[in-house]
């Protein structure tokens, strides 16, 4: 038996209203979209979504965790994996397998399903899904009225399993309606009324017809059903013939996020199971590309043992701030500041890179065995700075702390933005801690204030995508 | 008694700016032609032994190659030894110890020591991000000049409620000084709202809590103390030295609210001094930014912790008040050219000691000159990346 041990979330801060994009354009909408920050990319998204879904299966991730497979149409790099660096900041060794799924918004479904057979071979014992997806959407066009972005993870395994895997079922042709080409900068799509009736209709239909009759069942045995959100409408349709009711319906939040890709379903899952009684039914369907999977869960007793504990999907829907045209244009990269660009001393691949990774990625401290101060970095650190002590152990600190003091730099290069605060916190059971803020105003800043450290992308150099700490206010939630 | 093995005979500057059509190695040569005049009894380029270059940041500003020849080579002193001192801020009285050191050695009997930065040939803003984001590629990334220090101001200002009125009061005091010194970069009187509405920089520092990006070199020749009135009758002697190196990152710090470089520093040159604060009778402190000389007020000694800001408020550092800090116009108003501000602060003094800046005879000379009393002088850097290192150094005109 092999089910879901473990799910979590993750939906940048800030939003935008479709009707202020639509408006640009001359046009209409309505609803709106997440945006990621400047310093946001779908790797960054990944890891706090992977952390939330640890945190919320109990396990520990240095040992507990054999596999992660990351869902991704964002990646930062057509070759090279960034689920290397994933692993890493997740506190991962080596002995951990890495896999990446891409090229639909279907790969999330297509990495469970590949974590499932793996487990069932117990060559794996726990795996990490991470789906999350952050693409551009080409100005003026259809898809920047619904690309949003998002991060949706799960843990599976074997015990404590909160929603079994009941049964899988997938059907896929060669049908091409969303594409982006190896010379595309972004994603194209086909004639809508074609593409919605032959594309995702079409599909998602017989996914789920072949499922129930696989299972010998009926859509009325399900108590919820997830939908891949591709846009407000399609989802709609499709569970209109497959006789779906209204209140079947599950985990739609569109309307508050847009599109989000490869972690549509995933994010779709999890705002179920927030609130999915033991015995019921869950209908996952996912869609990208032509292929469809549909997936039967089983809701089990365990699914009450860590509701409030992270940060649930309703603490991101409302944890927002809206933003206008211009500053979603400056998020997405679409403006950039003049000036020259600050850059790194050394190549973001250079050895001073790989040797920092325990105070850069891992957030780990130098205690001295002596006097119990923990200094800081570790791998400048080998003599303890107080006492002078030579013995000292790795130990991992505490990413939430106290702001002891600040200062806020108002002129920055590009690729920093300013009004920038530079904050000095003292983390719990930890060093003092110098990062830039982020999600901060000015007005924000405050000695004694509640801060957590969060991975974000520093800058992009020779194509490499570099990402280090940065404080953010405390969400408050542990 | 004070140390006094080592007596200053001859000290020069040039005029502190932005010397777009001075190269560094111009800037050398020119203060170096001026310190030789300045010797009273003249002093002949064979008879220097040994030489020191402070030039602290030029790896950043001016990618020239670092060693001695940057001095050796530009004022025609080939084939002496010659060391290039980088210390952070404390680079130009950190190579003026270096000197002291070599003479009190016995090695050396007369030599020169130089401090020259050239940081115009970048734009401000690249200069100071290239200064301040260094230590760590990515830990210090966002890390500028004003970012340093600022910090610890906002500290201050939570645990002692110094306010930003008595920051900008440091300014005024500055800029005014600055007004009566031909050699200063900035020529012009601020009021405190000015200093409070001038565009805000790095919060707390507004424009101007921070001392300009400037170019400048000073200079002085140094000897053996029982061979100064080969040079002149009038030899300042260095009293005492301190230099203290501390920790490498801003974070490693416990205390925010003061500099603990400085704190160590200061006790080493009072002890070697045989003096405190309260014989000193004019100071040129490191006022880098505003709060600064106010956490310097405390960490040197001429007041209780904490209480920096009354002290600016109550009008006593001045050139009216008992204690003057910063005749020159300090680094806010006459500059921060790195490797040499040590020296300059050095020269300002030696002036002061002898009463050279009367002998200018000017109004502003008469206001600038400030009154010997008892014959000590103090000069303070504090810097570096961290806010790590600080060098304190102690003039005397006495001869006991």
């Amino acid at each position: 038996m092999v089910g879901i041990v473990g799910y979590g979330t993750y939906l940048p801060r800030y939003r935008i209203r479709v009707e202020e994009i639509a408006k640009v354009w001359g046009s209409r909408g309505r609803g709106e979209k997440s945006v990621n920050a400047t310093d946001e990319d779908a790797i960054t998204m990944a890891v706090e979504a992977g952390l939330n879904a640890i945190q919320c299966s109990g396990i520990d991730p240095s040992t507990g965790i054999d596999a992660i497979y990351l869902a991704t149409d964002s990646s930062p790099y057509i070759e090279q994996s960034p689920t290397g660096r994933i692993k890493e900041v997740l506190g991962m060794g080596a002995e951990v397998d890495i896999a990446d799924f891409m090229a639909s918004p279907r790969a999330s479904i297509a990495a469970l399903k590949a974590s499932v057979d793996a487990i069932e071979t117990k060559r794996v014992k726990n795996s990490l899904i991470l789906g999350a997806d952050c693409r551009p959407a080409e100005p003026g066009s259809d898809l920047e009225l619904t690309f949003g972005v998002g991060a949706g993870a799960l843990v599976l395994g074997t015990d404590g399993i909160m929603a079994e895997v009941e049964d899988i079922y997938t059907y896929s042709t060669a049908f091409v309606d969303r594409w982006r080409g190896r010379q595309d900068d972004f994603v194209r799509s086909y004639d809508y009324r074609f593409t919605r009736e032959y594309g995702y209709v079409n599909h998602v239909v017989s996914a789920v017809n072949g499922l129930l009759k696989k299972m010998g069942a009926t859509i009325e045995q399900f108590q919820h059903v997830v939908l891949q959100e591709p846009d407000g409408r399609v989802p709609r349709e499709a569970a209109a013939e497959l006789g779906i009711k209204k209140e079947q319906i599950s985990g739609s939040i569109f309307g508050e996020v847009g599109d989000t890709g490869a972690s549509s379903v995933l994010i779709g899952l999890a705002a179920v199971l927030e609130r999915a009684k033991p015995g019921e039914r869950i209908l996952a369907v996912s869609y990208g590309s032509g292929t469809s999977d549909a997936l039967s869960f089983v809701v089990l007793d365990e699914i009450d043992k860590n509701r409030g504990r992270r940060p649930s999907l309703e603490c991101y829907l409302k944890n927002k701030e809206y933003i206008d045209y211009p500053k979603y244009m400056r998020f997405t990269g679409f403006l950039r500041q003049s000036g020259e660009e600050l850059r790194l001393p050394v190549p973001p691949t250079s050895p001073y890179m790989m040797r920092g990774s325990a105070e850069l990625y891992t957030l780990m401290g130098a205690k001295c065995t002596r006097c119990g101060f923990i200094n800081f970095p570790p791998s400048m650190r080998k003599i303890c700075v107080r006492c002078g002590g030579t013995e000292l152990e790795q130990v991992r600190v505490s990413k939430r702390g106290r702001v002891y003091t600040y200062c806020i730099n108002y002129y920055m290069p590009p690729p920093l933005e300013a009004p920038l605060p530079l904050i000095f916190a003292d983390l719990h059971d930890g060093p003092r801690y110098e990062a830039m803020g982020t999600e901060m105003r000015p007005e924000d800043v405050k000695i004694g204030m509640e801060v957590e450290l969060v991975l974000r992308r520093l800058t992009v150099e020779r194509g490499v995508s570099v990402y280090g700490y940065k404080f953010r206010p405390s969400r408050g939630i542990d | 008694m004070g140390w006094n093995k080592v007596a200053i005979v001859g000290v020069a500057q040039l005029k502190f700016g932005e010397h777009f059509d001075k190269s560094y190695e111009a800037m050398i040569e020119e203060v170096y032609l001026d310190l030789l005049a300045s010797v009273d009894k003249g002093v002949e380029p064979g008879e220097i032994q040994a030489g020191w270059i402070g030039t602290g940041v030029a790896s950043l500003g001016g990618w020239e190659a670092v060693s001695g020849s940057s001095l050796a080579g530009c004022v025609g002193l080939t084939g002496i030894p010659v060391t290039r001192v980088e210390n952070g801020c404390p680079t130009g009285s950190d190579a003026f110890r270096n000197a002291c050191l070599g003479v009190a050695s016995g090695v050396y009997d007369v030599v020169l020591v130089i401090g020259c930065e050239k940081m115009r040939d970048k734009p401000s803003d690249e200069g100071l991000l290239a200064m301040g984001s260094v230590g760590h590629a990515i830990l210090t990334r966002a890390g500028t000049a004003p970012a340093q220090f600022a910090p610890q101001a906002t500290r201050h200002m939570h645990e002692f409620g110094t306010t930003k009125e008595q920051m900008a009061m440091v300014a005024v005091k500055n800029h005014y000084n600055g007004t009566l010194c031909p050699y200063s970069h900035y020529q012009y009187e601020v009021t405190i709202e000015d200093v409070l509405n001038s565009p805000m920089v790095c919060w707390p520092f507004n424009l101007l809590d921070c001392c300009p990006i400037t170019d400048g070199a000073a200079g002085a020749i140094l000897c053996r103390a029982d061979l100064a009135g080969k040079y002149t009758d009038r030899p300042v002697y260095v009293a005492g030295f301190g230099m203290a190196s501390t920790h490498q990152f801003a974070f490693e710090q416990e205390d925010f609210t003061s500099f603990n470089a400085t704190v160590k520093a200061a006790e080493q040159a009072y002890k070697m001094a045989g003096v405190g604060p309260e014989d000193i009778d004019v100071v040129e402190a490191h006022d880098c930014f505003t709060m600064t000389e106010i956490i310097n007020y405390e960490d040197l000694g001429f007041c209780e912790k904490g209480k920096g800001g009354e002290l600016i408020e109550s009008g006593e550092t001045q050139l009216s008040g008992r204690i003057p800090w910063n005749p020159s116009g300090g680094l806010l108003a006459k500059g921060h050219p790195l490797g040499c501000t040590g020296i300059a602060q050095i020269t300002e003094l030696v002036w002061q000691l002898r009463g050279d800046i009367i002998s200018g005879q000017s109004e502003k000379s008469q206001k600038r000159q400030v009154e010997v009393k008892n014959g000590y002088a103090l000069q303070h850097n504090v810097g570096g990346r961290g806010v790590g290192n600080s060098c304190v150094t102690i003039l005397t005109i006495r001869k006991d």
